[in-house]
């Protein structure tokens, strides 16, 4: 029996690439997630990141 | 890397399968570096059985400037190589410069998780993310002091490069200076790379561009 691939949907792995930070290159694209998710009139859950964005289709 | 292994055949009469295995073991040990595999669009590509480490000679090129801090590098190099806990061969170190007074760096666990969005509480004039790693040395004085001979180098000055393959951003590179249409050996022909602690003049084959003066 083959085993599951785990997904992870958790915001945080989002935001290891996409949390705002003064040392990023200012040409990348980066949130403060509760400010971003607030904002965009969503509700912060756990994977509230995927209830607009699919990371396989991004933006 | 096993399935890249069955794809691998060292050079005839230079080491045995299990000779270069075990000496790779010795190597992790030692914190030298050694590769099986280099990223699709190198100059190499996965070495396969024609593969001749006199006719090759790799360099590693980092640009500071597309640098995310992402931690992924680490990841992945740990994952590859079995890199132990609390231990690292490569890391990330991100520089908080405020208008005036002194640079801020840090690296939490490495950057193998990230970074917070604060790092001092001050505010910053400039700020960017350094990778670090192996100097990848010509001159090697790890190998001269060793007493265990746990370093040693390849003829072809061979780099790990699961980092390269993983980076988002493309902010880690390897090239090949036996090879003159190498994009990168293109970059170290054309612009202004710099190398980290020059002065012991052990002649890194690993490049920055867009160092900045504050990073040591």
């Amino acid at each position: 029996m083959l085993a599951e691939m785990p997904v992870h949907r958790s915001n945080e792995l989002c935001e290891l690439c996409h949390r705002r930070l003064e040392a990023r290159p200012a040409t990348f694209p980066q949130i403060d997630v509760r400010e971003h998710v607030i904002s965009n009139g969503g509700e912060l859950t756990p994977d509230a990141c995927f209830d607009c964005h699919d990371p396989h289709s991004p933006i | 890397m096993a399935a890249q292994e069955n794809h691998r055949k060292l050079p005839s009469g230079a080491m045995s399968r299990r000779d270069f295995l075990g000496r790779s073991g010795s190597a992790v040990a030692g914190g030298m570096v050694i590769a099986l595999v280099l990223p699709e669009g190198s100059s190499a590509g996965t070495l396969g059985a024609d593969y001749d480490w006199n006719r090759h000679r790799w360099v590693y090129l980092i640009d500071t400037s597309k640098c995310i801090g992402c931690g992924s590098c680490v990841r992945a190099c740990r994952a590859e190589n079995s890199v132990p806990e609390k231990m690292y061969r490569t890391w990330v170190e991100r520089y908080e410069i405020p208008m005036e007074g002194e640079a801020y760096v840090d690296s939490p666990d490495g950057s193998e998780h990230g970074f917070d969005p604060v790092a001092n509480g001050l505010s910053v004039g400039k700020g960017f993310f350094v990778p670090k790693l192996c100097n990848h040395c010509r001159a090697t004085p790890c190998i001269q002091v060793c007493p265990v001979g746990a370093s040693f180098a390849t003829r072809d000055g061979v780099v790990l490069t699961a980092c390269v393959e993983i980076c988002p951003v493309g902010a880690r590179r390897v090239g090949d200076r036996e090879n003159p249409d190498d994009p990168v050996i293109g970059i170290l022909a054309t612009r202004r790379v710099e190398v980290l602690q020059p002065e012991l003049l052990t002649r890194p084959q690993c490049f920055y561009l867009g160092l900045d003066m504050e990073v040591r």
